[in-house]
């Protein structure tokens, strides 16, 4: 753990986060709020529960919650907006979710980071329900992407769904649960099976 | 220094330290504030931060006062509600006090409780993720009490993290410890290890084998509220369970294992579709409202919510209202499968290697090797009065 002024981490998270690398922006979150907790400085919640519900990591945002004093909780209405929004995450209530992304004026420390919070969850509910439904009908989307009707069904046709005749009812193409499977077939792999050859000749 | 400690008052111990922190040595100074901080312990406050900075040949000099001192710190601050200030602290002590990087100190249970009554669980998680091999007693000056509340810490870390599978893997080590006589940290790990083993489906909640025999006979009996709840839940009984859960309900919450509980009961309801599927291949949303016990409009959120945390493998069909239930369709036939492949087997190559040192060490013992000359000679006496 190192020294750093408060500017410097910030500047530090704020380039993780401008470059994506999201995990190591909430691991420096992380260990800045315990060394600040001596110089009674105030580390940075809002932006540190967000990361955590970019990364999917929602466990770790209600703890991050719950550590706030109360003292702050009170003073900055921001961090109780975030929370809605973690409550909303947590509790899969997906409208609920757009709503509270909305439902606030951000600042510009957490307004980039909420921004691409809506666009990967409505991508990833666009995944499930790609998962999931073997058909769904067009007036139940927009609770589930946060769009109006015609807007979600043009998102999902973008993404490959197909609009049933009685236009009611879109079903999804199966094409977009393909990752990519190739195999690995490179020198690493190569030199680890020769590593648990060695070990099994020798026992 | 001349001082005498039975006589003196606070302020001039305060001004004691103060000097003689610039002028004796680091391990001097700890044996010094160890007996000083018996009687007043507020100035571990004061020198906690310059102690451990001192290099790690001085900490381990004067080993025993220096984790006395740092267990009556964690203390404090648990009592004070300012956990979280400690933990950078015990954590560089830990870093200089430990041999190895894998070895367990008395440190490490500390931390995990400052963690705990702080929240950081993420902090905690990197300290568990170091595996820790090395548990010898001596060289460590752990004892079993450290160990116990590691396990026990370290699993309620784990739940919390919701990663019960490894949360059940301390408890049970907890459990299984070698004992003569029952411990309340024991008792406590035994009734979470018997949640736990409901929710990580595949596991047992009878004590293994090697449990001590103490704590087989004994415990199952004072934790009977639990193996009752776990009974019920095995035969898939929702009444059962309801019943149990309203008859022990203020033993729960004292216990804190509420939570547990229901998240047990929520599991109910998968268990209960799940043995529809071996029997079913698709079912209507009308009849698994029946089997769940729940309305016909819940139904699609409750089967969503199945889908996506991945414990069910089905579609939802809302044109005709039913549940296709399928297989699993995943193909481990990819790249990110191989290498999940080869980190277990990397894995299991460094256990068995620790094994095979561990089997080296205990036969080149001398008690070992002792016990082996005594039944040699037995069995030789044995079989020259046979001849």
């Amino acid at each position: 753990m190192s020294n750093m002024s408060a500017g410097e981490k910030r500047a530090n998270i704020l380039s993780f986060i401008l470059s994506k690398e999201f995990k190591k922006a909430a691991t420096l979150c992380a260990q800045y709020e315990i060394e600040s907790a001596r110089e009674q400085e105030n580390p940075f919640y809002g932006v540190q529960m967000l990361l955590y519900f970019v990364l999917g990591d929602l466990s770790s945002s209600r703890f991050v919650w719950k550590r706030i004093p109360k003292t702050i909780k009170v003073k900055t209405v921001e961090y109780e907006k975030i929370w809605a929004i973690g409550k909303a995450l947590w509790l899969k209530n997906y409208a609920l979710v757009y709503f509270s992304l909305n439902d606030f004026n951000w600042s510009q420390n957490h307004s980039s980071l909420i921004n691409i919070l809506r666009e990967k969850f409505r991508r990833e509910t666009a995944e499930i329900l790609a998962k999931s439904y073997v058909n769904i009908k067009k007036s139940d989307l927009s609770s589930y992407l946060g769009l109006n009707e015609n807007e979600s069904v043009q998102y999902l046709l973008n993404l490959g769904w197909k609009l049933n005749d009685d236009n009611v009812y879109l079903s999804p193409c199966n094409n977009s649960l393909q990752t990519s499977s190739a195999r690995a077939s490179n020198i690493n792999s190569l030199s680890n099976l020769t590593d648990f050859i060695l070990f099994l000749q020798s026992n | 220094m001349d001082f005498d400690l039975s006589t003196a008052n606070e302020d001039s111990c305060l001004s004691f330290l103060i000097a003689a922190k610039n002028q004796i040595r680091p391990s001097d100074f700890i044996r010094y504030l160890a007996r000083i901080s018996q009687r007043f312990d507020r100035f571990i406050n004061i020198f906690m931060e310059d102690i451990c900075n001192a290099p790690s040949e001085e900490l381990r000099g004067a080993q025993q006062e220096f984790l006395v001192i740092c267990r009556r710190y964690s203390n404090i601050s648990c009592v004070n509600n300012n956990p979280l200030i400690a933990i950078k602290p015990i954590y560089t002590a830990l870093i200089k006090i430990r041999r190895t990087s894998d070895s367990l100190t008395p440190l490490h249970p500390c931390l995990l409780q400052l963690c705990l009554a702080a929240k950081t669980y993420e902090f905690a998680h990197q300290l568990l993720e170091e595996e820790t091999f090395n548990i010898k007693a001596s060289k460590n000056s752990l004892n079993i009490e450290d160990y116990l509340k590691f396990c026990y810490y370290g699993g309620l870390i784990y739940a919390g993290l919701k990663n019960y599978q490894k949360s059940f893997l301390f408890f049970s080590n907890a459990v299984t410890a070698p004992a003569t006589i029952i411990s309340a940290i024991v008792v406590e790990s035994y009734k979470k290890f018997v949640l736990l083993s409901l929710l990580c489906s595949n596991s047992s909640y009878q004590c293994p084998k090697f449990t001590s025999t103490v704590v087989c006979r004994t415990i199952p009996q004072i934790a009977s509220a639990y193996t009752e709840f776990a009974n019920a839940y095995r035969d898939n009984s929702a009444e059962r369970m309801n019943e149990c859960v309203a008859k022990h309900l203020e033993i729960y919450k004292k216990d804190n294992n509420f939570g547990l509980i229901k998240q047990c009961t929520k599991r109910l309801n998968l268990r209960l579709i799940k043995k529809k599927t071996e029997i079913f291949l698709t079912l209507s949303f009308t009849q698994i409202a029946e089997t769940l016990k729940i309305n016909v409009d819940q139904v699609e959120s409750v089967i969503l919510q199945m889908i996506v945390s991945g414990d069910l493998h089905a579609t939802i069909d809302q044109n005709q209202q039913i549940i296709n239930f399928s297989a699993d369709s995943r193909d481990y036939n990819n790249t990110e499968s191989s290498r999940e492949l080869e980190n277990r087997i990397r894995k299991a190559i460094q256990i068995t290697e620790k094994m095979q040192q561990l089997d080296v060490k205990i036969r080149l013992d001398k008690r070992y090797i002792g016990k082996q000359i005594l039944q040699e000679n037995t069995d030789w006496g044995k079989t020259a009065r046979n001849n």
